[in-house]
């Protein structure tokens, strides 16, 4: 819904001849505040935890990483484990995976100060297919992929959605910068099918995707965060933080059910 | 409470037993029968009584038995005097010729424009759609809802928005009446155009503040609109044909002098450009909007006169089959005026109104939307009790039926066809009021008007903790309230009129508002959501307080008003962050409350007669909120805390033949929250906010520059009998209006994006600004 409306108002704008450019803003400086990054799944390489700082709106230096933090994710049956550096600000637990329905606390100690959060990891719920097509959207030409999958009737289901692109001559996966999630208040219990409008393939692309069952908390906290980033929002804010004591970021378990589809 | 009943009841008893007879009729115009709203009925050896016609034209003034003068006086009309020996009853129905140019050429003492100074209205904001006909405007579309926010109090909601914020309210705390229906959605296309066809229109009053108790619904103002009723002596049109958009008006007696209709039509056609584009999808798109307004009148019997009126509009933008978005308001209006007797005059309306959305994903097969439906009932009566007393009382209810989420599905699309929930409500109101002229210098306009509010089922009702989390869900049968709400609003204005040419006017007005919108974007949207009262969403409440100076100079050639005002706001709605307003059965539990101040000065020096007229206008005001969960609860400036707004009017008349305007606008930027900072994530750079509206937009200011060319007006010929010049106004008329909408060319910001430039990486802001110099010429006819 967010995304037509943003087309309407695009052709509108478009259409009326508007005009559009850099200027400076004088913008208060903000106390630095941590980031944490902190994702689980089931899948051993995904699960990492990032710290890092805030910065002045016009810093143009990288961000500060935060090296040195003591690291633990504990479940619900008390089954402790750390996570260790492995480079700047990111760091990673060997051998750990998490489990459908189990609650997760994540600890984290800076320079004698701890930041907690607690995450929910939900079911997995399966991709049924991936179909694509040729064709035109909105005037560009490519590739568009479907992801297709059955929603459980049983619960409230909340669904993150990603995509790794490598086209032919890439040597990596190139991810989707944009921020896909769903909920099944439209589609409870029954097949369903998005549009991975977000991005457009082309003849001979390799294409990862991930549909991720995720908590309630981090369904809002990504929405908000896709809200605000829209730019059309009355009133935009931080998301609502699962971490404690005003940190950014978020700490969240992710079901992950991955395919992978060549575009040929 | 029961002071102010008592004390009103014991007033208007005292006009029970005086014996005197009256003389009531209708006022109309001369040349088209249209009804005379607001006509002054003077008694020439009575100083300081005398009754105003009311919006059905209707007049009545009791007097003791003896001969009188009476003056019929009516702006821009000849005066009628008449001389009349009253015995008993008497029906005068009268028209009043309009004072044609040339006439006033000849009448150098034009008869007293004072009605600022002796009108116990505050606050208030009149004109007719013919007063604003050469200001410029965007795309030359005249526009009263624009033109609205030229005056001191009424700001727009944005470059080139139709909505508007009152003394520091919402957009959506306007009450906005088309022939008494409530119309909740007043923008086409986005707010750039209002749904109202000006043509079509015959009077415009907004009420700021000091509401007389007959109105109610909303906490900031009240926009009362009226169709023309059409022409009753015979056929004429009205037409104009523009760079975006055409229209006709076509007006015609039913039977003459009995009835009368009128028709009006209006449609964009921006989208005919885009048959020419080479792009299939983008052939076979659509952007326009049409509308169309019916009225029909017809007086059964002396005594009875049946209305109906309608409105309809829509938006429709599509692309190609894939994509479907349309969005409009349907409004009907049924009323009976009936003449008891020559002192009680009663108005019966039935009224329909409906707004809805629809988007329809053809790729996809489904479509989903939102509709408000009320069906209205409203019964009032105008009681001329005497020469001291006018009262007005009746009653009003209002069966809304909100539906926020309704969804169609194809089969095998890949979604279900569960709505959300509906929700009903029935608002009601009772209302008394007495106009009373205490002495010849002083005025006073009471009332009291009873609200409520019953929510009722069926449906889940959700009760929420503080976090927004459901606790508690009852289940309601249909028909059965769950939740009602009682208010009284006691509401009170009065004039001193000082001496000839200055008074002194003051006012009190508690409202409360039972519906509210739910909208999370910057610019208002079609698919913003109203929702009423509930057991989580309580009424919004305001109290205003005003005091204003009035003074005329040169003969009431400039008028100059000083205008203080100070309102309390209760129980507003507010979101919490990534609050979800569409498609969401528990977005009570998103929504935040809390409560706001609005204070301000205004100040209008107006000129109104001459070759040279307009007005300047200053504002300056704050509006202020504080909300638990927003800001930490501190106090922050609301978006439409302008401090300082000043528009500057002038139209010039070179010949009659020609006449050219300029208006001004500057004021001080909105409040917005900007970033303070920025961190990232995944690799994707995010704002990080400290704190809510604490930055502002830049200023906002531009010109728009117009000039009218008129074609010829008067066929001259020469008496053979006396060798004067004789000039005769001819049947049809034409002009054509050129016009440029931010003349300067000033980048104005709509919107600021904070962003990472894709090429550098570099975070920047980049300000989008929409209108740079927008010509536009308009040819409008009528005969």
């Amino acid at each position: 819904m967010r995304t037509s409306l943003s087309i309407i108002l695009f052709l509108t704008i478009v259409a009326l001849s508007s005009c559009e450019k850099v200027i400076l803003v004088d913008l208060n400086e903000a106390d630095r505040v941590y980031v944490i990054e902190g994702q689980i799944t089931n899948i051993e390489d995904m699960n990492f935890i990032k710290i890092s700082k805030s910065d002045d709106f016009y810093e143009t230096e990288e961000f500060e990483t935060i090296s040195d933090a003591t690291i633990t994710v504990t479940d619900d049956q008390g089954n402790v484990s750390n996570f260790t550096e492995v480079s700047d600000g990111l760091y990673k637990s060997a051998g750990f995976t998490a489990t459908s329905y189990t609650k997760y606390s994540l600890s984290v100690w800076i320079n004698g100060e701890e930041i907690t959060a607690e995450t929910f990891m939900p079911g997995n719920t399966s991709i049924d297919s991936i179909p694509y097509l040729e064709g035109s959207f909105f005037g560009s030409e490519g590739f568009n992929a479907f992801l297709y999958w059955t929603d459980p009737g049983s619960e409230r289901n909340y669904y993150k959605y990603n995509n790794w692109q490598k086209s032919i001559g890439d040597n990596a996966y190139t991810p989707d910068p944009s921020i896909s999630i769903t909920e099944d208040a439209l589609f409870n219990g029954i097949g369903t099918g998005i549009p991975l409008f977000s991005r457009q393939f082309e003849l001979g692309d390799t294409v990862i995707v991930d549909l991720m069952e995720i908590d309630e908390p981090n369904f809002k906290y990504w929405y908000a965060l896709s809200q605000v980033t829209g730019g059309q929002t009355a009133a935009p804010g931080n998301p609502i933080s699962n971490l404690s004591g005003g940190t950014l970021g978020y700490f969240g378990a992710y079901n992950i059910s991955r395919d992978t589809i060549v575009i040929e | 409470m029961k002071h102010i009943l008592t004390a009103l009841a014991i007033l208007l008893s005292i006009s029970l037993f005086s014996q005197k007879v009256s003389i009531s009729g209708s006022i109309k115009d001369k040349t088209n029968g249209e009804d005379l709203i607001g006509v002054n009925v003077l008694i020439k050896e009575l100083p300081g009584t005398g009754a105003a016609s009311n919006v059905y034209g209707f007049y009545s003034v009791s007097l003791e038995p003896g001969t009188y003068t009476l003056m019929y006086r009516f702006v821009g009309y000849q005066t009628i005097e008449e001389t009349i020996t009253l015995t008993q009853n008497v029906v005068k129905n009268i028209e009043l010729s309009p004072e044609s140019e040339i006439l006033e050429e000849f009448k150098v003492t034009a008869e007293k424009d004072d009605e600022n100074i002796k009108s116990n209205e505050i606050s208030t904001i009149k004109f007719n759609p013919k007063e604003i006909e050469t200001i410029p405007v965007l795309f030359g579309e005249k526009d009263v809802l624009k033109t609205v926010t030229l005056l001191p109090g009424v700001k727009s909601a944005g470059e080139g928005n139709s909505g508007f914020f009152v003394r520091g309210g919402g957009a959506d705390q306007n009450l906005i009446l088309l022939d008494e229906a409530p119309v909740y959605n007043a923008s086409h296309l986005l707010g750039f155009f209002s749904v109202f066809n000006s043509d079509a229109l015959k009077d415009i009053n907004l009420v700021k503040g000091g509401m007389p108790a007959q109105y109610g619904g909303r906490v900031s103002s009240v926009m009362d609109i009226k169709m023309k009723e059409g022409n009753s002596k015979g056929l004429s049109m009205t037409g104009g044909i523009g760079t975006i958009s055409s229209k006709l008006t076509i007006e015609a007696p039913i039977v003459k002098d009995k009835g009368s209709f009128l028709i009006s039509a209006r449609r964009t056609y921006a989208d005919i450009f885009l048959r020419f584009a080479p792009d299939t999808s983008i052939r076979d798109s659509r952007l326009y909007f049409y509308d169309l307004n019916l009225k029909a009148n017809y007086s059964i019997s002396e005594k009875d006169r049946i209305f109906v009126s309608g409105y309809f509009g829509r938006d429709n933008f599509s692309f190609g089959e894939s994509f479907g978005f349309d969005w409009g308001n349907a409004t009907g209006t049924v009323r009976w005026n009936h003449i008891y007797n020559s002192k009680l005059f009663s108005n019966t309306s039935v009224i329909f109104s409906d707004y809805k959305y629809r988007i329809n994903i053809g790729a996809a097969g489904f479509s989903f939307g939102s509709n408000i439906r009320d069906w209205n009932f409203k019964q009032d009566f105008q009681w001329f009790a005497n020469d001291k007393h006018n009262v007005k009382f009746g009653i009003n209810a209002i069966y809304h039926t909100f539906s926020p989420g309704e969804i169609e599905v194809e089969e095998g699309a890949p979604i279900s066809d569960d709505d959300v929930q509906q929700s009903f409500g029935i608002e009601g109101a009772a209302y008394i009021m007495d106009e009373f002229k205490v002495s010849s210098l002083f005025n006073i306009v009471y009332g009291i008007r009873y609200s409520n509010y019953g929510a009722m089922g069926p449906g889940d009702i959700y009760s929420y903790d503080e976090e927004g989390d459901v606790v508690d869900t009852t289940t309601y049968s249909s028909g059965q309230f769950y939740q009602w709400y009682h208010n009284l609003e006691p509401r009170i204005a009065m004039n001193y009129i000082v001496n000839d040419v200055s008074s002194i006017k003051a006012s009190y007005a508690r409202n409360n508002q039972y519906v509210h919108l739910l909208s999370n974007s910057t610019s208002g949207s079609p698919t913003d959501i109203w929702l009423p009262c509930s057991n989580n969403i309580q009424p919004q409440q305001s109290d205003q307080v005003t005091l204003g100076y009035f003074r005329n100079f040169k003969k009431n050639m400039f008028e100059l008003s000083v205008e203080g005002y100070y309102k309390w706001l209760d129980r507003l709605i507010d979101y919490r962050t990534g609050a979800q307003t569409n498609f969401n059965d528990f977005v009570e539990g998103d929504l935040l409350y809390g409560s706001g101040k609005a204070y301000g000065v205004e100040l209008l020096f107006r000129k109104k007669k001459g070759d040279f007229t307009g007005w300047i206008g200053y504002t300056l005001s704050r509006s202020l909120r504080q909300v638990d969960g927003v800001n930490n609860g501190n106090w922050y400036p609301a978006r439409q805390d302008r401090i300082h707004d000043i528009s500057v009017v002038t139209m010039y008349s070179f010949s009659e033949r020609v006449a050219a305007s300029a208006s001004w606008v500057y004021y001080t930027g909105d409040a917005i929250t900007f970033p303070s900072g920025k961190y990232e994530m995944n690799g994707v750079v995010y704002n990080y906010y400290t704190e809510r509206n604490g930055y502002r937009m830049p200023n906002y200011h531009r010109i728009d520059l117009g000039v009218t060319l008129y074609g010829k007006k008067f066929k001259t010929s020469i008496d053979p009998d006396t060798g004067n010049e004789i000039k005769k106004e001819k049947k049809f008329q034409s002009n054509w209006n050129f016009s440029v909408y931010n003349a300067y060319a000033r980048e104005n910001a709509y919107q600021i994006n904070f962003e990472e430039n894709a090429d550098t990486g570099q975070t920047e802001a980049v300000q989008l600004s929409l209108f740079k110099a927008i010509p536009s010429i308009t040819y409008s006819f009528n005969f």
